[in-house]
């Protein structure tokens, strides 16, 4: 398996106000895009940059914290609904189809794990460098949304570019003191380790689903005994390490095809797969409490061989302090 | 020059290269438009309402008996509303406006040869009008105050001001009497002709991708203390029942219009379809549909739609006349997906 | 033929008479006797002729476990049947986890799907379907003695679960690309892909949270739980679950399974926790915060860790030291946090309010921007204050006290006091750093660290 690549600065786009991102991150998620999204703006970001900034700084990784967020839909009754803009009109006036599109408004800071040599610039050069890189991802749409102008500024929105301190034990306060300008906020990590390991889950198919299922709603059960003050039976639900959610990482393939095989393929030049949606589970914890940059950022994998295309995080949940 | 085998793309789509944000509502008093920043947001409020019996009744409900009985009987309805307070006169509407590059670039094209022609069908368009009708078709839209919408109609006086914004601080501002601009038509000229030109010329070198532009319009409608305002109304597929028979849109509990209906009001230009004689501007859209009265002005039959004047001008070399070649820019600036996959 | 063979042909015969009879005779019930339709029906439902016609028809629909139609109503492409113990293991969640064990779905002309019911009808633990696809030669023989109709027949059916036409996607079909190349400009890097809905997992899932929502064990638990009873199972919610319509007033358009669901598509929550809740209200009438940060979880089991700990009277060691201020870092941190949130939710210049009754050095710490010279209402004597850097000491010994109490004071003298508290309260120090100017301004003193100092 792989892991994160090696990292020699950080890329930090603080407080990004998104409008209107895509809300159904799957089809069975929702209420945050997948994180898949980020990795593709990180892709079409670096297709943007100039020549001359690309080949001195390479983007390979993302983590997004999420500051406030504000998804569309109705409030009422046991499930969501989503609030939806007007119907479009169709060609004879009536209404067409619609689509349901999930909408919400994000605050988030997106951090960017990068090499290259532009990291070593002086401050003032990577001051500029990082306002530069700013604007440009002002005209991206970032996870389907608009990117609006910051609600305040001076104090939380100015963008960075940041060398990784060489010396190691240098990073752990050089990260502390980065990580308290993103409260308050959750930022995401994978939390594969809660899933049911591989080979169980071959062994016993549909129960995986049913796991994740379980890891995925609040679970209440009756106590062994009634209180003794009361007489009553206080119901409880289930205690889970953190706040933990059901979370897409990527795509299995279902049939390959070469390149131009595929009719209406939207680029006839580069091999086509037909996929689905994979799931496992992620946490949404304080950056105060992640140890290193390292626990924060997601990159791209591919396995050709199991036809695998996914983003993965290296977060390793310390032992709980109870 | 043309070419026989060109096809239209299989897939084909633009991006929007007018991104408006959401506009938000506050409520102040007219004389105090400069602090206007300082302006509370205007909040929903829940009312309850007795549905009246207006729609049309089935045959078997006509029973004189029955009719009473339902009339007796209205549904007890809750529906959204907003409203200034009872010492603010004035509305203000406040949204910022980002205008991108790279007009007439799809964000997917599979077909290569499209493609090019398309380039260049754009390049040639660009060079004998730039983008400068357009534009100032876009900016006059933003001064008339349109996008307000039903909040236009009956207000005292509108004024709007824009302000480009650079580094997060304005670097020019423009102030418009609304009022003063008609919705009917594009010919303006005196007090307001100097600045439009000048807004006009930001919005075109946007467009074409000469700079950045980010502009923020503030729109004070005065109309009243009290008085209701209307913002987006929100549609919900399958409410439940005893649910809200109106819901409106907010931000953080503060009401505001979607983006997508600022949008529409924006590029209300189209001045070029078969009935605009008689019918006025109406949004840039692929078969000229106006949603709210549930109609579409450009129809295949008549050879008036989006489609029909792209796959001439592209395929056939039938330059559509500068109106419709307006129309159709604005509809590549509109953005969407007009792909031709079987 | 052995004895085995027979009985299995038999075994399939019959299968397929019940079947077509049951059939029939739901059709039956609706004519009156005298009607000349019944033998015309009759007819119709004789095996051979209803196998004949049913592998006509089969052509108008395509079984499959992956659809288009569900990713766009007006997209037309190409749909799938991958059946999940075909595909690769994987240790993520997915349609393989289902095994053998799934439902598929059918797309087309929903006019022909009495043939798809043909198809699903079981016969020794399988479906008619799976006996063809396996070749099964038992079953070509109970269709028809004629090898050669059987053969046709059988293909005919079987072709239900290929791909129907060209292989093809739609411009409204949703397709990204995935970078597998380390070189992001570089277009040759990218493979394109096209997700598919998973209608068989959807299912799976539909099927689980109805279950859980609306089944007779869970009702029973939830009405047990209301009443504060005891009883033998659990049940469960499923917070911020959402519905998603797909096909709108038409599910049958999209498949036969979103017409079975009508066409609700259950959505489970990511959502972030919500910090910023109406709960976050100004601390007023209040003499000191402490005691509503103490009410945090993540305090509330530091504080339990680092007694329990300090209880175990550990050896004086560097160890003991270290896990000591680790734990004591956890809280501190989550002063931080806690101090943040206040920034963020409260409008600057709350702590002027005269309900505010904290000491000084709460409300300079809480309220840094009650002074900020930039706001209309700024308190220029309040940012001087805040300028002279005196609170972060002060907030220091606070919390110190605060902590030690908690503590029976039993903490290790020392372990709190040596923090640098001014880095660690003042969160943004680039911030800090930009009111570099002002504090000349004010002839304030020099010391706030900015980044690098130490």
């Amino acid at each position: 398996m792989s892991q994160l690549p090696d990292t020699s600065g950080l890329l930090i786009l603080p407080r990004l106000r998104i409008q209107n991102a895509n809300a159904i991150s799957s089809p069975l998620t929702h209420g945050f895009p997948a994180m898949s999204a980020f990795v593709g703006l990180m892709w079409a970001l670096q297709r943007k940059l100039a020549p001359e900034v690309a080949s001195g700084l390479r983007l390979h990784s993302v983590g997004v914290i999420c500051h406030d967020h504000d998804e569309q839909v109705t409030e009422d009754g046991y499930t969501r609904a989503f609030r939806l803009t007007r119907n479009p009109v169709d060609k004879d006036g009536t209404t067409a189809a619609i689509v349901e599109e999930g909408r919400i408004h994000l605050d988030i800071t997106l951090v960017f794990g990068v090499e290259g040599d532009l990291v070593n610039e002086a401050d003032a050069e990577r001051a500029a460098l990082a306002k530069q890189i700013a604007d440009v991802v002002a005209q991206l749409r970032v996870a389907g949304g608009s990117v609006l102008p910051p609600a305040r500024l001076g104090r939380w929105s100015q963008p960075q570019l940041l060398p990784v301190p060489e010396d190691p034990s240098d990073r752990g306060a050089w990260f502390r003191a980065l990580r308290r300008r993103w409260l308050p906020g959750y930022a995401l990590v994978c939390r594969d380790d809660l899933l049911p390991s591989a080979a169980a889950a071959s062994d016993s198919g549909a129960n995986a689903v049913e796991a994740w299922l379980k890891l995925s709603r609040l679970n209440w059960s009756p106590p062994a005994e009634a209180d003794p003050k009361t007489g009553k039976y206080e119901w409880q639900p289930d205690r889970k390490p953190g706040w933990i959610v059901p979370i897409p990482v990527g795509y299995g393939v279902l049939a390959e095809y070469p390149a131009g095989a595929v009719a209406n393929a939207r680029d006839p030049s580069v091999p086509f797969r037909f996929v689905e949606s994979l799931y496992s589970i992620g946490q949404w914890i304080g950056p105060h409490r992640l140890q290193s940059f390292r626990e924060l950022l997601w990159y791209a994998d591919h396995d050709p061989s199991s036809g695998l295309y996914r983003v993965r995080n290296d977060y390793a949940p310390v032992a709980s302090v109870n | 020059m043309s070419d026989n085998n060109l096809k239209t793309a299989s897939v084909l789509a633009f991006e929007r290269k007018l991104d408006p944000s959401d506009a938000l509502f506050f409520s102040g008093n007219w004389s105090e438009r400069t602090a206007s920043k300082a302006w509370p947001g205007i909040a929903l409020n829940e009312k309850s309402v007795r549905g009246t019996i207006s729609n049309r009744l089935k045959t078997k409900d006509q029973d004189p008996t029955k009719l009473d009985a339902a009339i007796e009987n209205p549904n007890l309805q809750t529906v959204d509303v907003a409203a200034l307070p009872a010492d603010a006169d004035t509305l203000k509407v406040r949204f910022t406006l980002r205008v991108l590059g790279g007009t007439g670039t799809p964000s997917a094209c599979n077909d290569a040869a499209y493609r090019q022609k398309l380039t260049a069908t754009v390049a040639t368009y660009v060079e004998t009008h730039g983008f400068t009708e357009l534009a100032r078709r876009y900016a006059i839209n933003l001064a008339n105050g349109r996008f307000l919408w039903r909040n236009r109609i009956g207000a005292e006086q509108v004024e709007v001001q824009i302000a480009r914004l650079i580094d997060g601080k304005a670097d020019k501002t423009w102030t418009f009497d609304a009022l003063a601009l008609s919705l009917r038509g594009f010919d303006i000229d005196g007090a307001a002709s100097a600045s439009l030109d000048e807004l006009a010329a930001l919005i075109a070198g946007g467009l074409a991708g000469r700079h950045h532009l980010l502009l923020e319009i503030s729109a004070f409608v005065r109309v009243g203390a009290g008085q209701e305002v209307f913002p987006s109304q929100e549609l919900i597929l399958d409410r439940g029942r005893g649910d809200k028979s109106k819901t409106l849109y907010h931000v953080n509990n503060v009401a505001g219009i979607h983006s997508q209906k600022l949008g529409n009001a924006i590029r209300t230009i189209d001045t070029w379809y078969p009935e605009a004689a008689e019918l006025g501007p109406i949004a840039a859209e692929p078969y000229g549909s106006v949603t709210t009265q549930g109609k579409a002005y450009r129809q295949p039959k008549a050879k008036a739609d989006f489609y029909t004047l792209l796959d001439n001008w592209m395929l056939k070399d039938k330059m559509p006349d500068k109106g419709n070649q307006h129309y159709v820019m604005a509809v590549l600036v509109r953005g969407g997906v007009f792909g031709e996959a079987g | 033929m052995t004895g085995t063979a027979l009985d299995r042909r038999l075994q399939f015969q019959q299968a397929i008479a019940r079947f077509l009879q049951e059939r029939r005779d739901a059709k039956l019930e609706k004519l009156q006797a005298d009607d000349p339709k019944r033998n015309e029906l009759i007819a119709q439902f004789v095996p051979e002729t209803w196998l004949d016609d049913a592998a006509r028809r089969v052509g108008q629909i395509q079984a499959v476990t992956h659809s288009l139609k569900a990713i766009h109503p007006d997209a037309r492409g190409s749909n799938l049947y991958r059946p999940p113990d075909q595909l690769p293991v994987r240790s993520e969640i997915g349609s393989h986890c289902l095994g053998q064990d799934f439902a598929g779905d059918v797309v087309g002309n929903a006019a022909a799907l009495d043939v798809y019911k043909f198809l699903r009808v079981v016969v020794d633990e399988r479906s008619l379907l799976d006996w063809m696809l396996a070749g099964d030669v038992d079953l070509k023989a109970a269709m028809s003695p004629v090898s050669a109709v059987a053969e046709a027949w059988t293909e005919a059916f079987v072709g239900l679960v290929q791909p129907r036409g060209a292989v093809a996607t739609h411009t409204r079909g949703k397709q990204l690309f995935w970078l597998t190349g380390g070189n992001a400009a570089d277009d040759a890097g990218f493979h394109l892909l096209a997700p598919l809905y998973a209608s068989s997992l959807a299912h799976a899932v539909y099927l689980s949270i109805q279950e859980t929502r609306f089944g007779e064990l869970a009702k029973a638990a939830r009405q047990a739980k209301r009443e504060q009873l005891p009883h033998d199972d659990g049940y469960a919610d499923y917070p911020n679950l959402a519905v998603q319509k797909l096909g709108g007033t038409k599910p049958q358009n999209i498949s036969q399974l979103n017409s079975e669901r009508r066409g609700d598509n259950y959505l489970l929550a990511s959502l972030p926790p919500r910090w910023k809740s109406e709960a976050v209200k100004p601390p007023l009438g209040i003499e000191s915060v402490f005691p509503r940060f103490a009410r945090r979880d993540e305090v509330r089991r530091s504080l339990r860790a680092l007694a329990l700990f300090l209880a175990s009277n550990p050896d004086p060691t560097m160890e003991t030291r270290d896990r000591v201020d680790e734990l004591i870092d956890a809280i501190a941190e989550e002063l931080a946090s806690f101090a943040a949130e206040l920034h963020q939710a409260l409008t600057p210049g709350w702590s002027a309010d005269d309900r505010c009754v904290l000491p000084e050095e709460e409300c300079l710490w809480l309220d840094p921007e009650r002074g900020d010279p930039e706001r209309a209402d700024s308190d220029p004597d309040f940012h001087g204050r805040w300028l002279r850097m005196e609170w972060p000491e002060k907030i220091g010994k606070r919390f110190g006290n605060w902590l030690n109490s908690r503590l029976d004071e039993k903490l290790p003298v020392g372990s709190v006091e040596q923090r640098q508290w001014s880095r660690m309260l003042l969160l943004d120090e680039e911030w800090a750093g930009q009111l570099h100017e002002q504090r000349s301004r004010l002839n304030a003193p020099h010391y706030i660290p900015t980044r690098g100092a130490s």
